[in-house]
């Protein structure tokens, strides 16, 4: 694809290369839509009642890899920010209550590797650095946080249980 | 076909477009000194017969190496624990040893609020890696048993 961009290039080799398919063979998440630069990718989540099986994250990566990305629970059939009643909810205090919360900001997750996140929050240069953003990073890097999460015993389902 | 070829190095784990008829050494594109097996195994893979006849289906995944056992050295609280592996095993194998009765036994509650991370870096190995893909040239490799992080603040 001669004409692609080059930070496009990147996030596709990155998307086709073997730790992201690895993790599609594993049911881990699925790319929903590659569009650039706001790719749509779902990442399953541990069941629970009343909640559904994948969230999808609607992802932009400009700047891709020198630039972090950063990513928005999306409602993939309306092509709209998800309401923040169905955002995946944890126990309180847990690692997935800190995480997903959209009172903080409900087009972002709260985690050192998303670009809106890191903002005004220097000192997790040091307590974080295995979560931090860097260019060595991949978008696999970002959605093997969101996935623990969702897999993890502190993940309880969604704010609002249908 | 397409498979997954795991070797140390950057890339760890490579997807690869293959012919099903074509030697295992072509298709992982085999170095001097190297061996292959099948992921969790321990049998060294014939490299002179084809993909199909060496029982690699497609998007399976096979494991290259100078190594044939990792030794494996895994810090937690003050103490170490050391085993070696077969360099095909995933890490999700070498992390529930880390963390069961002949390592550091954890609860399954606390063990999940923690995962291995290579020593001296900020990498942490994903479940479906392959052991062998962090040894060093001795055939070494060290972890260290580490809470996941709580994002506060």
């Amino acid at each position: 694809m001669p004409d692609e961009n080059p930070d496009a290039r990147a996030f596709r080799r990155d998307v086709e290369g073997g730790r992201f398919q690895t993790n599609v063979d594993r049911g881990n998440w699925r790319s929903i839509d590659a569009a650039w630069p706001n790719p749509i990718i779902s990442v399953t989540a541990a069941p629970r009642d009343g909640a559904p099986g994948e969230f999808t994250f609607r992802f932009t990566v400009d700047g891709y890899p020198v630039t972090a990305p950063t990513a928005a629970p999306w409602d993939a059939r309306v092509n709209a920010l998800l309401p923040r009643d169905l955002w995946p909810v944890g126990v309180a205090g847990s690692r997935v209550a800190l995480a997903f919360n959209p009172d903080w900001n409900a087009s972002a997750i709260y985690i050192p590797c998303d670009r809106v996140a890191i903002q005004g929050h220097d000192g997790w240069r040091d307590q974080h650095k295995a979560y931090l953003w860097d260019q060595t990073k991949s978008i696999v890097d970002y959605l093997k946080v969101i996935h623990e999460l969702l897999q993890s015993p502190g993940y309880s389902g969604v704010r609002r249980a249908a | 076909m397409e498979i997954y070829v795991h070797r140390p190095g950057e890339e760890r784990i490579e997807l690869r477009v293959v012919e099903e008829t074509v030697t295992v050494e072509e298709a992982v594109k085999l170095r001097n000194g190297e061996n292959v097996w099948l992921e969790d195994t321990e049998e060294i893979v014939d490299v002179r017969i084809t993909v199909t006849e060496a029982g690699i289906a497609h998007r399976g995944h096979v494991h290259v190496n100078k190594c044939h056992r990792a030794v494996v050295t895994v810090n937690f609280n003050g103490q170490t624990k050391t085993r070696d592996f077969p360099v095909a095993t995933r890490i999700e194998h070498v992390f529930r040893w880390a963390t069961g009765k002949d390592g550091f036994p954890l609860a399954d509650a606390d063990a999940l609020e923690h995962t291995l991370q290579v020593c001296n870096t900020t990498t942490q190995p994903d479940g479906d890696d392959h052991v062998g893909s962090f040894v060093s040239d001795q055939c070494t490799v060290c972890f260290d048993l580490v809470p996941k992080h709580r994002i506060e603040g």
